[in-house]
């Protein structure tokens, strides 16, 4: 309580921001200027119709997607294009995919306990104790002994959740991390965010789950065709969003 | 097979040609460069390293781009996900992408292997005593021709099942699944070249 007095607390850097992010696909203009900042412990949730960029935009933040032009820096340090400082800053962004990308060949225990070894270089037994209690935080710890396909996609999107969170990230970005989910298994992901979001984790989620959302958000931002046309609360993008095109939008998911 | 899948432009273009070249001249080709011209230019080799050395450079060219098919089947997710870990290139590759894509060619390295076997027996173009060779004997000496061919025949036949199977072994060890395997071994039973 003391440090929201402290003048330093209130100007700290964002954990994420970008300035005048370009990027093109051939003609396309996938990002058309893209501002951005995310306050520690903020819950940023991106949406917006397919193919808006939003995906883009997630990636581009721990420069899976190269840019053409502008700034992107974490906390406070600005990522370089290639090399090992980019490494060096990726190791404090986590990702959580639409297709879980879980190391195929590797256990589930392997899969949390890779990142923690090899680039943090903790002592194996140090990583694997600590990655049997995240993987009891997200409800997988039975199957640690198994590969990826053996377990179903909602666990599998755990174990990826749980394999961010072994490297102590600054932040977690998801990218659709439930779109290609059975309905019932959607739940159990969103369940494992939730908790994540009130803990204090600093999350950048692209999502469809608009009631998720509303729930968790601390900021919607709304994308379309490459440019951020809305940054508003929750209650207030659902209720009176500014732009008609998110007006559009809402109305266009309401009737399904 | 670094080469080709690597950054460097000049790498890549060297090592196609390398591959394509290894590739696609035959082994008796390289067998009687090996085994005639090399001499004149003062290499001298035992029949030994006459037979293997053209074998094992024909092999290798398929070997290189059987490896490069596999890294490019492994997902590119698999790499986006070790990269957002934090690794470094060199461990995304040798870590996750080949250990993956080497699962992946294990059934068509084993066909390459079997090849490789019945490509030993052009030893008889440098006199080298190979299997076919010492039937060879066997007959002129004893006047048997089918039942020593035979024999010889089945002998190939054993050592490339117990390759199969020695691969097939290797491939469950390594956490493939049974599905996998079985499509492999359809594929490697092909033994008619």
């Amino acid at each position: 309580m003391a440090n929201k007095e402290n003048p330093t607390e209130t100007a700290a850097t964002p954990i994420i921001t970008l300035r005048h992010v370009d990027k093109h696909f051939g003609q396309l203009h996938v990002l058309n200027d893209i501002n951005l900042s995310v306050k520690k412990g903020e819950v940023v949730v991106i949406i917006g119709p397919s193919g808006s960029g939003k995906s883009t935009l997630c990636r581009t933040i721990n420069r899976l997607e190269t840019v053409d032009a502008g700034e992107i820096m974490i906390d406070g340090v600005a990522m370089p294009q290639e090399g090992r400082h980019l490494a060096e800053i990726r190791a404090q962004v986590g990702m959580v995919f639409q297709a879980f990308n879980l190391f195929a060949h590797k256990t589930i225990l392997d899969n949390v306990t890779i990142g923690p070894i090899d680039v943090l270089h903790k002592p194996k037994k140090e990583a694997r104790e600590e990655a049997m209690q995240l993987l009891k935080r997200v409800g997988v710890d039975q199957q640690a002994a198994k590969v990826p396909a053996q377990l179903s996609g909602g666990q599998q999107q755990r174990v990826a959740i749980a394999r961010a969170l072994a490297m102590h990230p600054k932040a977690i970005l998801f990218d659709e991390p439930t779109s290609a989910l059975d309905p019932e298994m959607i739940g159990e992901v969103l369940d494992v965010m939730t908790k994540l979001a009130a803990d204090g984790m600093t999350m950048v989620i692209v999502t469809h789950e608009m009631n998720f959302a509303r729930q968790v958000a601390d900021r919607i931002i709304f994308m379309d065709a490459g440019s951020i046309l809305e940054e508003n609360t929750p209650e207030q993008f659902f209720t009176h969003p500014r732009t008609q095109r998110a007006q559009d939008f809402l109305n266009s998911i309401k009737n399904h | 097979m670094l080469g080709r899948i690597g950054k460097s432009r000049a790498m890549r273009i060297l090592s196609t040609i390398l591959i394509e070249f290894t590739r696609g001249v035959p082994t008796l080709l390289f067998i009687y460069f090996f085994l005639l011209t090399a001499p004149q230019f003062g290499l001298k080799l035992s029949a030994f390293w006459k037979i293997t050395a053209p074998v094992a450079i024909s092999a290798a060219g398929v070997v290189a781009e059987t490896l490069r098919s596999g890294v490019n089947a492994v997902p590119k997710g698999q790499t986006e996900a070790a990269l957002s870990l934090g690794m470094r290139d060199g461990h995304v590759f040798f870590k996750i992408v080949f250990p993956q894509a080497f699962r992946y060619v294990i059934p068509a390295l084993i066909s390459e292997l079997v090849i490789v076997l019945k490509d030993t027996t052009f030893a008889y173009v440098v006199n080298y005593a190979d299997l076919m060779q010492n039937s060879r004997v066997l007959i002129s000496n004893h006047d048997a021709l089918l039942s020593v061919y035979l024999v010889t025949a089945l002998i190939y036949i054993v050592i490339n099942f117990l390759l199969n199977k020695i691969s097939v072994a290797l491939a469950g060890r390594n956490g493939i699944p049974q599905s996998v395997i079985r499509q492999s071994q359809e594929g490697t039973d092909n033994y008619g070249k």
